[in-house]
């Protein structure tokens, strides 16, 4: 039986044994094939003594049961290291941070517990997976959405508390924003319930998310403070009808004001869906050779335009999208072009009104996300597709960048160089993505392979990726487990006040550090001491 | 709420892998009935080896890679109640979510192989078998 660091076998097998006897035998696994599931699937560190692994699992079926087994980890002093459904590959999957820790698999907690048609929101447990809502949403007949991420295979709570984004409007897509109240598990195994949720018999728990006092759901985002049992989310009432529209610049510089556009008609609500920019000439584009005469990202722009002007191209898109009443919208995307027809050369396309819900044949080749239907078809662009070559998964990059056009530039000048330099086997380079609020991220994908000498090159380049992309300013929100202490040493102001803040917390929410090891970058007090 | 995610099952696919070790066409040939198995309509191989296992009495699966509609509508459901063992002849895509998601459900890949295609340059499909996994020695019943 593989223990945890510092725990011998007698006291980790009473710990199982005490496990077992609140979960059932049948929900306690620490043989090598029951925990195979618990192992990141695009792990860079896959099959290396440094990969992370976990030394068993608990599976329980109700709050009740992650109290006391939170509480029984107290006593014993074992790592526990909570998923919902440990599927955000390429950020860890369902593997522990902590090698050795105990993953206490929520999927089990996949429970609705409210959804409220009339005021819009749904209280759930951290098993319940896109599909399920959708489903469940579905199954009732009832006039709502649910915004979710590619692909939809993960845990509602788990992908906000990790930060997640998804496609349709900027009042829901940003997962985490869209919450409303959460129950959590302490490390002293007493449970909490943030905002309103604090007043016994609470009528307006999912409604409003402040309540009294401090705000403290933050502090549950990529953390190792407890356990999520339950969280409200705010959904889309069911909008009638939908426009997507595309709108194209003809020169490089043109992005500057086609990004200052979309953002005012962002920032004033005049806009709801997801803008998604592209360009023919961006780097590491998505699958599919461009043609062989094509300038490419390092081209001469003059021959970039003088190619796009060819062959009747703009040089820069933004594919724009509208979610309303069928007049609102229309009239929202005639707005859209009279703003963006100050920048010369503007051009249309698209714009037709499309009744909701979307029929299911429409669906085809789309993307579903765009209308709140879960989908796994991201997998044909990611690690494991069809189209690149065969690779164990990837790591992302994933920095946050100024919504400038400026920003765009700047922030694709220096990946591609420093991809480059660094010889970093990158399988896609997204274009800017908007989903959250007034910032775009650029995800940057690198192979990992079944090779453990590239994948130390890899890592090696990764982290210095990290360290550059922060010395010019663009932070990582989100990253593998094999990254997570050199992205926190980036956000390192006035001497790492804000890491230091973090221990401070942990300390004293958790002295014993049982919860979550590593997570983010943030570990306990016992840790930090043997690692000085 | 699920009541179905018992992840404890007997082995009821002893001898899949020898069942797979031949072409995939003759591999069909010997497939149970109640049998699903999941083909892509784009691949000749894989629409030979389909067409094989229907006549076996195999339940055929139709996709064009893509597993959503499958996996929401149908396997989703039928494997919180069913332990239901899959095959299929696929590109990888559809593999992998199949084997994680399957992992989800306790259950396992038994059996893979990769499948050259007669197209020169196409990479090759994969030919595999998901079914319950053993019972846990020492487990409480």
């Amino acid at each position: 039986m593989r223990t945890p660091t510092g725990i011998s076998e007698a006291d980790f097998a009473a710990a199982i044994a005490a496990f077992e006897s609140v979960v059932g035998k049948e929900w306690v696994f620490t043989s090598d094939d029951d925990l195979e599931p618990y192992r990141d699937a695009y792990s860079i560190l896959r099959d290396e003594p440094e990969e992370r692994i976990a030394s068993a699992a608990v599976a329980p079926f109700t709050s009740d049961e992650v109290q006391a087994v939170v509480r029984i980890a107290n006593e014993h002093r074992i790592p526990i290291y909570p998923i919902s459904t440990g599927k955000n590959l390429g950020y860890g999957g369902a593997a522990p941070v902590l090698s050795g820790s105990v993953v206490l698999d929520l999927k089990r907690m996949n429970r609705i517990l409210e959804i409220d048609e009339r005021n819009s929101y749904v209280l759930l447990e951290p098993g319940v997976s896109y599909f399920d809502l959708y489903r469940a949403i579905q199954d009732k007949g009832l006039n709502l959405w649910i915004d979710c991420p590619d692909p939809g295979w993960g845990s509602v709570v788990g992908n906000a508390l990790d930060y997640g984004g998804g496609y349709t409007h900027s009042w829901y897509r940003n997962h985490f924003e869209a919450h409303c109240g959460t129950e959590v598990v302490l490390a002293n195994g007493e449970l909490l319930r943030t905002g309103m949720g604090a007043l016994p018999g609470a009528k307006t728990w999912q409604q409003n998310k402040y309540g009294y006092g401090p705000f403290v759901d933050g502090l549950f985002k990529q953390s190792s403070l407890g356990v999520v049992t339950k969280m409200g989310f705010w959904l889309y009432p069911a909008p009638e009808a939908y426009i997507s529209g595309v709108v194209g610049v003809p020169k490089k510089a043109d992005i500057n004001a086609l990004v200052d556009v979309i953002n005012y008609l962002e920032n004033t609500v005049s806009m709801q869906g997801m803008p998604v920019f592209a360009s023919p000439f961006l780097p590491f584009g998505l699958p599919g050779a461009p043609p062989p005469d094509m300038p490419t990202y390092d081209s001469p722009v003059a021959e970039q335009e003088a190619y796009a002007a060819a062959h009747n191209l703009p040089y820069w898109t933004v594919t724009v999208s509208y979610y309303g009443a069928p007049e609102v919208v229309k009239a929202q995307w005639d707005y859209t072009k009279r703003k963006a027809s100050a920048i010369a050369g503007a051009t249309f396309s698209g714009g037709d009104v499309v009744t909701m819900p979307p029929k299911r044949e429409m669906l085809k080749g789309m993307n579903r996300s765009l209308f709140g239907v879960p989908s796994l078809s991201i997998f044909f662009i990611g690690a494991r597709s069809e189209h690149s070559d065969p690779t164990q998964g990837h790591i992302t990059c994933s920095p946050i960048i100024p919504r400038t056009g400026e920003g765009i530039s700047e922030a694709y000048d220096l990946i591609f160089r420093t991809t480059k330099r660094l010889e970093l086997p990158v399988t896609i380079l997204s274009p800017p993505i908007g989903c959250w609020a007034r910032t775009f991220v650029i995800l940057v994908m690198i192979a990992v392979t079944e090779d453990p000498a590239k994948n130390k090159r890899t890592r090696a380049g990764f982290r210095e990726m990290i360290r550059i992309l922060a010395e010019h300013g663009y932070g990582e929100y989100r990253t593998a487990p094999a990254f997570m202490d050199d992205v926190m040493e980036t956000y390192s102001f006035n001497n790492h006040a804000l890491r230091r803040f973090h221990e401070t917390v942990k300390d004293a929410v958790d002295p014993n550090g049982i919860i979550s090891a590593g997570r983010y970058g943030v570990w306990p007090k016992h840790i930090r001491e043997k690692k000085a | 709420m699920l009541t179905g995610w018992d992840r404890r099952d007997v082995l009821i696919t002893g001898g899949a892998a020898a069942v797979f070790a031949a072409a995939p066409a003759a591999a069909a040939t010997s497939l149970a009935v109640r049998h699903i198995v999941v083909a892509d309509a784009r691949f000749a191989a894989s629409r030979a080896f389909a067409e094989t296992a229907a006549k076996s009495g195999a339940r055929i699966v139709w996709t064009e890679g893509d597993i959503t509609d499958f996996w929401r509508d149908e396997l989703d459901l039928l494997w919180r109640h069913r332990k239901v063992s899959l095959s299929g002849l696929t590109a990888l895509p559809a593999f992998f979510y199949l084997e994680l998601l399957a992992m989800d459900r306790g259950l396992r890949v038994v059996f893979r192989q990769d499948v050259r295609q007669a197209e020169s340059g196409a990479r090759p499909l994969i030919a595999w078998r998901i079914a319950s996994k053993p019972v846990r020695a020492g487990a409480a019943a």
